[in-house]
This record gives structure tokens, C-alpha cells and sequence, in this order.
């Protein structure tokens, strides 16, 4: 198998006017946890469909572990577990059957590990899945995806209908291993703190464009955040060297910068401003400040070898 | 709009027009497409029957489907009561929440009535119309059912209603008793008294109704007892009603634990149940007509026949309309994703949910016709002579020889699959709101409903233009016979560059449909069949009864263009 494990390449898609995915690049190689993240409606579900071969490329091209996952479904959908946004596993079965039905699908199906994962969520075999609360039934869609040891874990909003403690300690004990044991995570929240905890690797989608796509450690290092106090009172948003966001009025301005401080403080200092306060942006600042800007804005430079 | 009761009928008119101009399209285009095909010197009471049931059908059709529509905009999940929940916290009296959708729907069925009867009549039949009774037996027809479905939610006292209405019918105090008069549309009624007497029933009924929608407003139930609400709405499954032994789900391979799963999906469980419940239908009905009115003769083995086909076709459809795991979920149409991604191709998905259903059906019609041979007796007056024709035709039968029988049987199961196989795959796409397929009928009748419009203008009455409706009856047969190898090669190529069939599979499937089509050969041109066509029979019928023998693989790729298409989008 290719080490890419997920190759998206040049990928749009449009429903009616409205275009869900514009020239999407996308890669994912073994052994990461890659977060998605996009306001709603971004195009992050579209994407995860494509992957799954739910829906076929009109323009581009989608290739997971080197195949086209609309030409061999049974193919590649036997190395993928699946996490779906609206938990959809059939709920006429018992769990227990759901388990059996699942696991004949896949040959590195590990009883031991579903049956331990039943037992940490307190979940009964016996018990119809109908019955189960929008919780439970979480956990279990969760076991099932997991419990074939996949090479690929598809993650659509994984901490939706998950209680608190599920999300923090199970759901992370989960992905982290499974990304240890050399397998690829891919999973899309609005959570952008979760985002932040779990992953190696960050995408942002808005409408329908990748706009940011950088290791975490390289955003985390490369986005800094900015307070400011100007001696005199700006009437219009003052222009700075690597800004890419600005807000405040007045004397008091917020600034979102990237790349190099150097320049971002010789600009402030020919305004006469001085720096309140100076950090690493959170992610949520980057977030904001990406989906704010207006549709020209560009990814920054991408991780060579990802 | 400047009051609620404005926006009110805006938003049902709204949800309405396309289906009702549809309907209308769609009533007139299938009446004409009836009459080209009909004898001009056939009975005129036939033809007027004719159309009177294709109006009722469409207009049953637009009832069903309007309705359902504003109960998925509305209240998605409840089957029974009144639909418009989401209107409840609007600040409208209940009475203006009850009467303006009733009165939109009562004006909604008039037009669906009145505009294509008056353009076939026009255009086909020129018979005589009496408006006001008509008017006034659709305005009833449309009320009394909608008041019983509005009026609660609970399902044991909806059905007490319904019956407590259909004592009421059959003693003429719901809907007047008319005489029709021959070849026409003229209804007379012994005494002008008995609407008064329809219209203080339907008005009772409005009144349990409006009472029952207050109830349902504030959160209550008129009637607190029984199971509560029926979810109509959703696709049920057999399993979640009652405890069934299944076997465990075999672990040893993927394709046993896609048969297990559609076995209890649609296996035999459904297959016997289905057959039971048809059968039971078919002697409740027999009963309540035999019940209500004792002299009718209607339990005859021709009539028991019609009921008993009708209902299998009820149950066939209750089987195959899941075949392609499209479900209704909060009301709505769609395939899981669970399903989707099931790691199979998409030939061997199909093969197995066609093979376990189909089987069912299958199924379904031996329960049916072993439970009617068994207990028919009690419930038909002439059943020995029902078993005695059938006796009968068993024997002469066997007269033809085993080849010629195998032959006959073999070429029946295969036309009874392949129109199961297209009816469950049109009826997906119909389930899907496909944009394209709506566009395509809508289309299609448009063009029908020209043509007819197109030849009455030149001939006056269509009835006078017999030569011309066969010349145009034969030249869009001809369209038919080039269609089936066309969307054949269409879509033959599709699934073969989407990797959905191998050139091994194309090559099997090409194999299997030649033996079906040596088969209808042989038996279109055996010695007994080819004279019973007529030797001077059109060379498009001829081309037409040949080309049919290709249905079963027309059927047979277009249930895999169908996966496809759902799977992969």
C-alpha cells in the first residue's frame, strides 16, 4: 500500500449554484490524526463522502490506499471504519448482533477489543439498539467502527450525542492509539479545542475551499496574536506587515499576524504603537481569522512531506 | 398577505400545485393514451368507467401524496392526527387552523376533478355532465376521510372512527344515494333531503374534529386509551414489532452476513406474514360486504380472484418497496449510510437484496393461494366450483406436455420478476423525489396531453380519428421497441465504466438474456401462439412482443444503474 494513505486531488463538487467543493487538495499519510474543521456547511461532510466513495468526483480525482473508492468499494471500504455524523447503524439489531454482522466484513475484527469497549461503556449485548439513548447509541456506532483495528478511522463530528467524559478521555484514549499503532485518523469537529487536543495535522475548509492546510505545531509556532496601543487614534484599520486579521477601533486595536514578529513590530513602531500583549494564537483565533477574510485568501505554505 | 388565514392557504397551495398539476397532466395523458389503444366501436359506458377510474386513482394519487407532504413539512414523525403541528404556536384560533387547510383541500380536489374530466370529456367523450352532484359527492370524499385522519392520534380510536364511518356509508347517511344515468355523467337522487341529511353527518364530524385538534394543540389526546400514535411515518420493520427467533448473524463471511441481514429485512418472516395479512384482508373484506349487504353477490370466484390479486399486489408492494434500502426516517426518503458503506460491491449488494426479496414475493403468493384453497370455503359461496375450474385448468394444462408447460411457467416467473423488478425500482425513484424522473413524466405526459389536444382540434372528437389514433398508437410503439435496447446499451456502458459489472459479469448477464429471449421466441412463434397473434399483426406489435424477451435484463441493469446511482450519487 501507498504511504498516502488518503489523496484528494484537485476535488470540486457544486449542488445546484452552490458550490461545496472548489479545487480541494487533501492528503493524509499513516500513522496522523488530521483534523478537518469548517464552519457549517464549509464542505467538510462533502469531503468525507467523497472519501468514502458516497460520492463520486465529478472533477478531480480520490484515491484511498492508491484505489478509487467508487470503483472498488468493497475494497477500500474493508480498511475504513466509519464514525457518521448522524450515528446511522441499523437499529432493528441488538448490539450483540450488530457486532457479529460487522465483524464478518472484517477479517482483523478483534472481539476482545469490541467486548471491552462494551464493558467500559456499560453497554448489554442483548439490548436493541432502538432502545439505546442518542449517547449509547454514539458509543456503539463508535465500537463498531473501531473494533476491526481499520487503517483508516473516518471521524464525522465524533463528539456529537458523546457525554463529556466519553469525549475527553475515551474518544482521545481511542484515537490517539489507534494513530500509534500507525493508522490514520481523520476526523471532522466544530470543536476547535478538540480539534487542537487531538490532532497532528489541521484542515480548514470554507465554503468549499481549503484555506488553511499546516501541521498544528506549524500553526501553533507560525500565528501569533497581537494587542496594540497606538498614541494617536486610527480612523481606519491600521496597516501591518503580516496581519491577517485586524479589529479594535480607536487607540485599542487586536491583531492576528503570521510568519516572522520582526517586520509585524517595525510596522507597529512607524504607527507609534506599542504592544499590550503578545501570544501564540488559539486555534479558534486562527479559525476566525481565516473564515473571516474574504474569499481571495490563500493556504500558507503546507508541510513538505505531511 | 395580510392575515394568518391568507398564509395559511398560501403555504398548502403552495405545497400543492406541482403534485395537482401533475395530477391533472397526468389523468388526461393516461385517458387519451387508453383511448388510442381502445376499439372506437367499444362500449361508451366502458370508456366512461374508464375514466372514471383513472380520475379516482389520480386523484387518490394527490390526496396521498399532498398530504404526506405537508406532514413531512409539519409534524414529521406522527402517522395519525392533525398534520399541521408546527402551525400550533401560531397566534390562529383552532377553528381558522382546522377550516383553512379543510377548505383548501376541498377546493384543491374540485379543481383535480373538474378540469381534467372537462378536458376529456372535450376532447374524448362529450357525455353529459351534472356538476353539482359530482361537486358534491368529491367535497364529501374529501372531508369525511380527512376529518377521520385529523381527529386523533391514537390509532385504536382512529380505527373506531372509521368504522363507526362506514356503518354511516353504508346506510346511505354520509354520502347520498345516486342513480347514474347511462352513458353520461348524470347523477339523480330519489330526494333532495338526503344531502341535508350527508351534510349534518359531515358537519358532526367537523365539530369531533375540531375538538380533537384542540386537544392535540395543548399536548392531550381525546381519547386516552390504546397504543397512542401510529408512526406512520417511518419505515417499520417486522422485528421491531414482535420478538422473532432469528439465527445469530453468521461471522464467517461477509456475503452469509449480508443474506442474514436481508433475511430479516425482507425474508420469510415478511414472506409469511405478508401472505397472512393479505389473505386476512381479502376474507375481512369478503365478510364486511357479505356483513352490510347480505344480498350482493359479490364473494364469485371472479370477483374473489380480483380482490385476492389486488391484495397480493398490496403485499408485493409492502415487500419490494425497501429492495433498494430506501426508508423513510422522520418522514423523509433515504438509504443509510451504514448501508452505503457496507464493504460489497455494489453487484453483489444487489443480487442478494434482489434474490432475498423477489423470493419473498414469491413466497408471499403460495401462503396466499395455499390459506385461500384451505379456508376459502367459509368465507366464498362458490368455492367448489372455484376449485373445480381450477381443477380443471390443471388438467388441460397437462394436456400441452411437460415442455410446453415448463416453457409457459418459466416465461410467467420471469414476466411476473422483471415487472416486480422495474414497479421496485421506479417506485425508489419515485420514493427519491429524483428531480430528473419528475422532469421526464412531466415531460412525457405534456407531450401526450398535446398529441391529444393536437388531434381533436383537427378531428373535432377523437372517436372519429380511429384510423389515426392506430397509425399513432403504432409509430410510439416504435419508440418503446427502440428504447429497450438503447437504455440497455446506455446503461450497460455506465456500469461498466464504473466498475459495477465486470466484462465476465456483462458476458453472463448477455448469456442469461439470450436464453430468455430464445424462450419467448419459441413460445411467440410456437405453432399455437403465432396464429393465436393473427398472421396479418402490425409490424410493431410483432417487433414489440420479440423485443420483450430482452425486459428481464433491461430490469436486471437497471436495478444495478439504480444502486450505483444511490451509492455513489
Amino acid at each position: 500500500m501507498s504511504e498516502l494513505v488518503v489523496e484528494v486531488n484537485n476535488l470540486s463538487r457544486s449542488f445546484g449554484k452552490t458550490k461545496a467543493l472548489d479545487c480541494v487538495d487533501f492528503q493524509a499519510s499513516r500513522g496522523k490524526v488530521y483534523g478537518l474543521v469548517g464552519a457549517n456547511g464549509a464542505g467538510k461532510t462533502t469531503l468525507i463522502k467523497h472519501m468514502l466513495g458516497l460520492m463520486r468526483a465529478k472533477s478531480g480525482t480520490v484515491r484511498i490506499f492508491g484505489e478509487d473508492p467508487v470503483q472498488n468499494p468493497q475494497g477500500v471500504l474493508k480498511h475504513i471504519g466509519y464514525l457518521s455524523e448522524d450515528r446511522d447503524i441499523p437499529d432493528w439489531m441488538s448490539i450483540d448482533e450488530l457486532m457479529r454482522y460487522t465483524g464478518a466484513y472484517h477479517s482483523s475484527w478483534d472481539q476482545g477489543y469490541a467486548d471491552e469497549l462494551l464493558e467500559t461503556f456499560t453497554l448489554d449485548p442483548n439490548k436493541k439498539i432502538s432502545s439505546l439513548s442518542r449517547g449509547m447509541r454514539a458509543q456503539v456506532a463508535l465500537i463498531s467502527a473501531i473494533s476491526h483495528r481499520p487503517d483508516l478511522l473516518i471521524l464525522d463530528e465524533p463528539s456529537s450525542g458523546l457525554d463529556a467524559v466519553v469525549r475527553k478521555d475515551i474518544l482521545n484514549a481511542v484515537v490517539r492509539t489507534i494513530s500509534e499503532e500507525g493508522r490514520t485518523v481523520i476526523f471532522s469537529s466544530h470543536l476547535l479545542d478538540e480539534v487542537e487536543r487531538l490532532s497532528d495535522h489541521v484542515t480548514m475548509i470554507h465554503n468549499g475551499r481549503v484555506t488553511l492546510d499546516s501541521s498544528l505545531e506549524l500553526i501553533n509556532n507560525s500565528y501569533h496574536y497581537s494587542s496594540i496601543r497606538f498614541e494617536n487614534t486610527q480612523t481606519t484599520a491600521p496597516e501591518l506587515t503580516d496581519a491577517v486579521i485586524v479589529s479594535g477601533d480607536g487607540r485599542f486595536w487586536s491583531v492576528i499576524h503570521h510568519g516572522s514578529v520582526e517586520p509585524f513590530h517595525d510596522s507597529i513602531e512607524n504607527l507609534r504603537g506599542e504592544i499590550v500583549e503578545s501570544r501564540n494564537a488559539t486555534l479558534e483565533e486562527v479559525f476566525v481569522s481565516r473564515a473571516s477574510r474574504r474569499n481571495g485568501s490563500h493556504p500558507i505554505a503546507t508541510e513538505v512531506g505531511k | 398577505m395580510k392575515s394568518p388565514s391568507q398564509a395559511l392557504a398560501w403555504s398548502t397551495i403552495y405545497l400543492s400545485w406541482p403534485v395537482l398539476l401533475t395530477q391533472i397532466v397526468g389523468a388526461v395523458s393516461i385517458i387519451f393514451l387508453i383511448s388510442l389503444s381502445l376499439d372506437p366501436e367499444i362500449d361508451s359506458t366502458e370508456s366512461i368507467h374508464i375514466v372514471d377510474f383513472v380520475l379516482i386513482a389520480s386523484l387518490v394519487f394527490l390526496y396521498s401524496v399532498v398530504l404526506s407532504k405537508k406532514q413531512r413539512a409539519g409534524n414529521a414523525t406522527a402517522g395519525l392526527g392533525f398534520p399541521y403541528t408546527t402551525e400550533f404556536s401560531l397566534p390562529v384560533s383552532t377553528l381558522t387552523l382546522l377550516v383553512v387547510p379543510l377548505l383548501c383541500f376541498c377546493a384543491l380536489t374540485q379543481v383535480a376533478i373538474f378540469v381534467p374530466g372537462l378536458i376529456v370529456n372535450l376532447l374524448v367523450l362529450d357525455a353529459e355532465v351534472s356538476v353539482f352532484p359530482i361537486s358534491f359527492l368529491v367535497f364529501q370524499y374529501t372531508i369525511i376521510p380527512l376529518m377521520l385522519t385529523w381527529w386523533t392520534q391514537n390509532g385504536l380510536a382512529s380505527i373506531a372512527g372509521w368504522l363507526i364511518a362506514l356503518i354511516l356509508y353504508m346506510n346511505g347517511l354520509l354520502i347520498p344515494e345516486f342513480t347514474r344515468m347511462e352513458n353520461s355523467w348524470v347523477l339523480v337522487t330519489e330526494s333532495s333531503s338526503s344531502y341535508i341529511v350527508s351534510l349534518f353527518f359531515t358537519a358532526v364530524l367537523i365539530l369531533i374534529a375540531y375538538f380533537g385538534v384542540k386537544q392535540q394543540r395543548s399536548g392531550e389526546l381525546l381519547l386516552n386509551f390504546g397504543n397512542g400514535r401510529a408512526m406512520l411515518g417511518d419505515t417499520q420493520h417486522l422485528r421491531s414489532w414482535m420478538p422473532l427467533p432469528t439465527p445469530a448473524c453468521p461471522t464467517s463471511s461477509a456475503i452469509r452476513a449480508e443474506i442474514w441481514k436481508e433475511r430479516q429485512l425482507h425474508g420469510e418472516y415478511n414472506a409469511l406474514f405478508g401472505g397472512l395479512a393479505g389473505v386476512a384482508a381479502t376474507f375481512t373484506i369478503l365478510s364486511i360486504i357479505q356483513f352490510f349487504v347480505p344480498g350482493a353477490n359479490i364473494p364469485k370466484f371472479s370477483n374473489v380472484v380480483v380482490l385476492a390479486m389486488g391484495m397480493y399486489v398490496a403485499v408485493c408492494t409492502s415487500l419490494i418497496v425497501t429492495l433498494f434500502g430506501v426508508r423513510y426516517k422522520n418522514g423523509v426518503a433515504n438509504v443509510s449510510v451504514h448501508d452505503k458503506t457496507t464493504p460489497l460491491n455494489t453487484a453483489q449488494l444487489t443480487l442478494i437484496r434482489t434474490s432475498v426479496t423477489l423470493g419473498s414475493t414469491l413466497i408471499a403468493g403460495l401462503v396466499m393461494a395455499v390459506s385461500i384453497w384451505f379456508f376459502g370455503p367459509y368465507f366464498i359461496n362458490d368455492f367448489a366450483e372455484m376449485r373445480a375450474l381450477i381443477l380443471e385448468f390443471l388438467q388441460t394444462l397437462s394436456e400441452l406436455g411437460i415442455a410446453s408447460v415448463t416453457l409457459r411457467v418459466v416465461l410467467i416467473l420471469f414476466a411476473f420478476l422483471t415487472g416486480l423488478l422495474l414497479y421496485a425500482t421506479f417506485l425508489t425513484w419515485f420514493m427519491l423525489q429524483s428531480k430528473k424522473m419528475s422532469i421526464g413524466l412531466l415531460l412525457i405526459s405534456a407531450y401526450i396531453f398535446l398529441v391529444a389536444t393536437g388531434l381533436s382540434a383537427l378531428f373535432g372528437n377523437l372517436k372519429d380519428s380511429y384510423v389515426l389514433q392506430a397509425s399513432v398508437f403504432q409509430s410510439h410503439l416504435w419508440i418503446v421497441i427502440f428504447f429497450i435496447p438503447t437504455s440497455i446499451i446506455i446503461m450497460s456502458r455506465s456500469l461498466l465504466k464504473n466498475g459495477v459489472i465486470s466484462a465476465k459479469g456483462t458476458m453472463l448477464l448477455a448469456v442469461m438474456a439470450l436464453l430468455v429471449q430464445v424462450l419467448n421466441l419459441t413460445w411467440l412463434f410456437g405453432a399455437n401462439n403465432y396464429d393465436v397473434l393473427q398472421l396479418d399483426i402490425s409490424a410493431a406489435h410483432l417487433s414489440y412482443l420479440s423485443m420483450q424477451g430482452f425486459l428481464p435484463l433491461l430490469a436486471a441493469i437497471f436495478a444495478l444503474w439504480t444502486s450505483d446511482r444511490i451509492r455513489h450519487g
